[in-house]
């Protein structure tokens, strides 16, 4: 108490009241009262204990720059039309993309509209997550879809979201290469190259030019299936995984065969090589195989040389790959209001204005018929858009089942293993078929 | 409330905040890591008891031999020669040279950079077409070499990378350790006519012997959780030849969401971290608390 009243003593012989004194203290608890009340509001709220607005959407988005800049001038014409409605944007970096939306799960805080990849949706919606929003929209609404899009975002009967945005599959080159090579790029799907060709292509433009690599591949299971099907070969056969086929091995023996004699780069199939596609870029590779999300990247890096699109080889039939992006609804209170945002984003006037801007396929058949006006490489992605009718609605069976999607690193793996020589094509396929199974059986 | 039990509960409210922590984030964690580990759980919906099948199929897999061998294989390498330079460059740092600070400081560096960021660099560095590494091989004649996509070099420029970024911290510790053995001891050895490499032999290392062992038991547990460098530089790959154990629960979990065996992986982990570390206390105490 001595010291107490030292302490006042002092303080009032500062020039401060003790009514003052007194103010202050009452402050001091308000304040720290108010910042206790702010911290148990943010936590009852980040636990989700007040009960939400039920117009409000949350959205969690991947994509580029370009994407998202589209995707928010759509959110703000919805929010227009539909008053009352609001929709919160989570855009998160791709490769944590999955992390995050598990974590939410996890959490018990699923967002209620997401943007997934096709070979996803399937491996949610084997964990009950996904919601039938086939009460919600009728037949007619979606038959203007492209069947193999719209395969991926269906099990069985259920319907769990809408093909938003379609990805293909070109060759690109370098024109400058090719002219001094003298090689002429196929000008149609008909007269492109066999494998042969292609290959013996490719080894000219390192021969003739003393570029590094006559071709290369993205990095990927996605574009690595391209040739499985142009060989005719399959991942499933009657629901039974049949990745060992002679089929595929052949294809792999192929692929394995162009990386290991060097016209193609050899290390750009480990996670730590240089990608084929910057190797593509810088260059020091005549060609790539890779998708329609470069366009935008390579229009605004490559400065050096000019570069164009071509068709994709065949071997004993013509194929591609077409992967793309759903908008699929989760089981949320705000289902139906999350349903309603993903109709709006996939009509034909929101679709054509979102692939116009980012460069990416539409899912609709009437838009895939029409000259879309894109606002760059209009040319190329017709070329995308012809080629993509070579996918066969089979081939998006088999890469959207729910054991694909975890097997997908496996995958990456196996194949890497034989391009670099530690295993056989064979002993590569056929642990595929075991880690498919496996997969099956949990 | 008494005086009494208000004084002793005092103790108590100062600890509540770290303990609320330490439950909430560490204890719960590994608790409901263990309980799991004997469940198959689809992460969404009720987990399923299997007993020790999570763990029966953990031990069998290939991947998981192959993981806890290129853990052994990193912990062995870079434990052992991370210790030896930390002590070497403490030794040199603990004289009377010029420029001493900023040596040390130079050491110390890469501890206080983040793995991820190093991890970048020596990915670039080591780049096949675009490396510095490869460029100066070149200009003396030899051939350029895919480091990090080769199975038998991407271990050992991860193991290297790592024993750099790391001796800094044990060479901190080691320095600690030698300011605090008294100069009277060094001065009696002198006397004695020992000489240099017997003064280090036999004065200056049994009196390091706790440094050592501390150093060694945090070394050899932060090796067997390593993970940073090897997601960022390498992905476990060329095919599994960087896979460690700490990745291969990552990808368990994550990657293919078989949680139930990812718990049963870490469990498994946490196991084998408290054998070796029983096994160093076990060792190199004894000869601690023999040393002077």
């Amino acid at each position: 108490m001595a010291f107490d009243d030292e302490l006042r003593t002092t303080k009032v012989q500062r020039g401060t009241t003790p009514g003052l004194l007194q103010m202050k203290s009452i402050l001091r608890r308000s304040v720290f009262a108010a910042a206790c009340l702010g911290v148990v509001a943010a936590l009852i709220s980040c636990s989700g204990l007040l009960p939400g607005d039920p117009y409000h959407v949350r959205f969690i988005w991947f994509g580029s720059e370009e994407e998202t800049n589209a995707i928010r001038q759509l959110l703000a014409k919805f929010e227009r039309e539909h008053p009352g409605y609001r929709v919160t944007l989570q855009p998160v970096e791709w490769t944590k993309y999955n992390e995050k939306v598990m974590t939410m799960l996890l959490g018990g805080r699923a967002p209620d509209l997401a943007r997934m990849s096709v070979q996803w949706c399937s491996r949610y919606n084997s964990l009950d997550a996904l919601c039938d929003i086939g009460a919600w929209i009728s037949p007619e609404e979606l038959s203007d879809f492209v069947p193999s899009r719209l395969t991926s975002c269906r099990q069985g009967e259920k319907l769990f979201g809408l093909p938003q945005s379609s990805v293909g599959l070109m060759v690109f080159y370098n024109k400058r290469l090719f002219a001094s090579a003298e090689i002429q790029a196929p000008t149609s799907p008909q007269t492109t190259w066999s494998w042969d060709e292609f290959s013996r292509a490719a080894r000219r433009l390192q021969e003739k030019t003393g570029v590094r690599y006559g071709w290369g591949m993205y990095r990927g299971w996605f574009p690595f299936l391209t040739f499985i099907y142009q060989n005719g070969g399959h991942l499933l056969r009657d629901g039974e995984p049949d990745f060992a086929c002679a089929a595929n091995v052949e294809a792999l023996r192929w692929v394995v065969e162009q990386y290991r004699s060097g016209i193609a780069p050899q290390s750009s199939w480990s996670r730590s090589g240089d990608a084929a596609e910057t190797l593509f870029l810088r260059g020091d590779c005549g060609m790539v195989v890779t998708g329609n999300w470069r366009l935008i990247t390579y229009s605004r890096q490559i400065r050096d040389f000019e570069w164009d699109v071509t068709f994709l080889p065949r071997q004993r039939r013509r194929a591609t790959n077409i992967g793309g992006e759903n908008l699929v609804v989760f089981n949320t209170p705000r289902a139906k209001e999350a349903t309603l945002l993903a109709r709006f984003l996939t009509r034909s006037e929101q679709m054509e204005f979102f692939c116009t801007q980012t460069l990416f396929l539409p899912t609709r058949q009437s838009l895939l018929e029409r000259n879309l006006g894109y606002r760059m490489a209009g040319d190329m992605l017709s070329k995308f858009a012809l080629q993509a009718r070579d996918f066969e609605p089979q081939w998006a069976n088999e890469q959207s089942t729910a054991q694909f999607a975890r097997i997908e690193s496996v995958f990456l793996k196996e194949i890497e293993l034989a391009v670099l020589g530690l295993q056989t094509p064979e002993q590569s396929l056929e642990r595929l078929n075991q880690e498919y199974r496996s997969v099956r059986i949990e | 409330m008494s005086a009494r039990l208000k004084t002793r509960s005092v103790p108590y409210l100062f600890l509540l905040p770290s303990l609320v922590l330490l439950v909430v984030f560490a204890f719960y964690p590994v608790l409901f890591t263990l309980y799991m580990s004997f469940h198959h759980w689809k992460i969404i919906g009720a987990p399923q008891f299997i007993g020790l099948q999570n763990f029966l199929e953990v031990i069998a897999s290939q991947e998981f031999q192959v993981a806890l061998r290129n853990t052994l294989v990193y912990s062995l390498v870079t434990v052992p020669v991370g210790v030896v330079l930390a002590l070497s460059s403490a030794l040199l740092l603990n004289q009377r040279l010029r420029a001493r600070a900023f040596f040390r400081g130079v050491i110390f560096f890469p501890v206080l950079v983040p793995t991820v960021v190093i991890a970048l660099i020596w990915a670039w560095m080591f780049s096949e077409n675009y490396g510095v590494v490869n460029r100066l091989l070149e200009e003396l004649g030899r051939q350029p070499r895919s480091w990090l996509a080769n199975p038998t070099t991407a271990l050992i420029v991860i193991m290297v990378m790592s024993i750099w970024k790391g001796f800094g911290y044990g060479m901190v510790i080691y320095l600690a350790g030698l300011q605090t053995i008294p100069a009277t001891v060094f001065e009696a050895a002198v006397i004695d006519g020992a000489s240099a490499w017997q003064r280090f032999w036999r004065v200056t290392l049994p009196l390091l012997n706790p440094t050592t062992l501390f150093v060694t038991v945090i070394s050899f547990i932060g090796s067997f959780q390593v993970f940073d460098q090897v997601y960022v530089m390498t992905e476990g790959g060329p095919g599994y030849s960087t896979t460690v154990l700490v990745h291969y629960i990552y990808e368990l979990a994550y990657v293919r969401f078989r949680m139930g065996k990812a718990c049963a992986a870490a469990c498994i982990l946490f196991l084998i971290i408290l054998f070796f570390t029983w096994l160093q206390l076990r060792f190199i105490r004894p000869q601690t608390e023999e040393s002077p």
